[in-house]
């Protein structure tokens, strides 16, 4: 069913309707919460909060062809409404900054690569995540982010560069350093 | 869609984050019931019709709105109509209420119209103001809207000044009566008598004031600020003192006739929280053809010609008939 009936239907209060929209925009909204937040709990709490906050809101909802745009507003402002809460914190292990124990290469190469995605904007940085991971393609990101598409490509092509230029720095800076090591080790 | 290598390193680093697969059985159990559909609101009506008020209002005011309750009492002049400045403190005739509006319009209330605000001429102004200077000696309270141009206000003061009306001094009311600038003078004040203590000794700076806002030009010096003005103001007031120079501290202003009045009362009282107390108007007094052509008013003396940062006390002339004094 196309999205516009889905969402058409949900605003007369069917729910299997929303059923199947929430499965088309769960991981896309909870990736565009995780380039915006920090933590990954947050994300996943808000992304619970915002379809139930845009469920109740649905009927007010002017132009359904909007959707997408509306949703992901939605799930922003539940995000930040979650994370000025006071409230205990919940941290993974592998979000930990400084291991406990010695990491395998791969996960040290990923840390590497989020470390690295940290440095660009948030938007810019959920635009290559709904793109990479969801394999959204720039027109369907311009339409749920409320941009055009070629601020969507343009800042997608300026996020991979500042990728690639901050992960080729990070081996640079290894290589030089396992050399004075071994110097040292040797004397 | 084809992932280059880096994007594999992008998903490959993200993948231990992914949220499980969506399932909406969780969700749909805890859904709520939907908020009612509420009436839609006339919001965009509202704000056209707020919108199209707005702009004729705007417009009303911007063509020359002669409302005499709209104008405001922004600043007032008081003319007294005797020539000594003793007996000059104390209106001791009626009060003659003229108003100046933003379009150059003057409007007079008269008793004769039953209180009412009437339009008149300068010529019309001038030959009534002529004849009750004669007949009751009354006091002119002028009225000037803040946005009137500064000329107009001048050429209103010059009718006064050639009918015996401002012949001491005026000096400018804020709206609650009390007064707000400093006691000025007009060039075109030819009734007073000069005696010895009347001699400029001292002038101090010229004071531009540009039509355009409050940046004006103090003396050599530029600033866009009346504060830093203000502070420049009264340390050359003060590096007067120092030096003991005798004689009165002068200063004067002059503005482009087109400024707006409200630029020139602020700048009046920045001279007055200096300690300036009195502040001659000069050069654009002149009166314009218009008012020379309708009154056939000869040209006031304008023997005036100091520019700023020349030495004041040698350069600056003794204008005839103007007063000094702090």
């Amino acid at each position: 069913m196309a999205e516009i009936r889905l969402v058409r239907a949900a605003m007369q209060g069917d729910r299997e309707a929303f059923a199947r929209i929430y499965e088309r925009y769960a991981r896309p909204v909870f990736w565009d919460l995780v380039a915006r937040l920090e933590r990954r709990e947050d994300a996943e709490d808000a992304v619970q909060a915002a379809f139930v906050a845009a469920w109740r809101a649905l009927p007010q909802l002017r132009r359904p062809e909007r959707f997408a745009p509306w949703l992901f507003r939605i799930a922003r402002n539940e995000a930040f409404d979650l994370a000025r809460r006071d409230r205990p914190r919940l941290v993974r292990l592998d979000a930990i900054r400084e291991p406990v124990a010695p990491v395998s290469p791969e996960v040290a190469g990923a840390e590497a690569v989020r470390r690295a995605l940290e440095g660009v904007k948030p938007a810019s940085r959920a635009i290559v995540l709904l793109r990479v991971l969801e394999g959204w393609s720039a027109a369907e990101v311009a339409a749920a982010q409320g941009m055009s598409v070629s601020t969507v490509r343009r800042r997608y092509a300026r996020a991979l560069e500042h990728l690639r230029r901050a992960l080729d720095a990070r081996s640079e800076k290894n290589a030089t350093h396992k050399p004075r090591r071994a110097h040292r080790a040797g004397l | 869609m084809q992932r280059t290598s880096l994007e594999e390193r992008i998903a490959r680093a993200y993948e231990g984050l992914a949220p499980p697969a969506a399932d909406s059985t969780e969700i749909l159990a805890d859904l709520p019931a939907q908020e009612p559909r509420a009436r839609r609101r006339f919001w965009i009506p509202a704000m056209a019709a707020a919108l199209l008020l707005a702009v004729a209002v705007w417009g009303w005011q911007r063509s020359g709105n002669q409302n005499p309750g709209m104008l405001g009492p922004d600043i007032a002049v008081q003319l007294p109509a005797v020539p000594s400045k003793a007996a000059a403190k104390q209106p001791r005739g009626k009060l003659l209420r003229v108003r100046l509006a933003r379009g150059g319009r003057v409007l007079v209330r008269l008793p004769a119209l039953d209180g009412e605000w009437a339009q008149v001429s300068l010529k019309g102004l001038a030959a009534y103001l002529g004849k009750a200077a004669l007949e009751d000696h009354p006091w002119v309270l002028i009225e000037a809207d803040r946005r009137a141009p500064w000329q107009h206000l001048q050429w209103l003061l010059t009718v006064c000044a050639e009918k015996r009306l401002a012949n001491t001094y005026f000096a400018a009311l804020g709206g609650d009566g009390k007064p707000l600038l400093l006691d000025a003078r007009l060039p075109a004040d030819k009734a007073l008598v000069p005696g010895d203590d009347w001699k400029i000794k001292v002038a101090i700076r010229i004071v531009r004031v540009k039509q355009e806002g409050f940046a004006f030009q103090f003396g050599d010096r530029k600033s866009p600020r009346l504060v830093q003005a203000a502070r420049w103001m009264a340390d050359a007031l003060r590096a007067v003192e120092k030096t003991e120079v005798r004689g009165k501290v002068f200063g004067e202003i002059k503005a482009p006739h087109r400024t707006p009045f409200r630029y020139v009362a602020a700048v009046l009282a920045q001279f007055r929280r200096a300690g300036y107390r009195r502040v001659d108007f000069y050069g654009t007094a002149i009166p314009g053809p218009k008012l020379r052509e309708a009154l056939q008013l000869p040209v006031p003396r304008t023997d005036w010609v100091g520019e700023s940062g020349k030495s004041a006390a040698n350069d600056a002339p003794v204008k005839r008939g103007t007063e000094s004094g702090r």
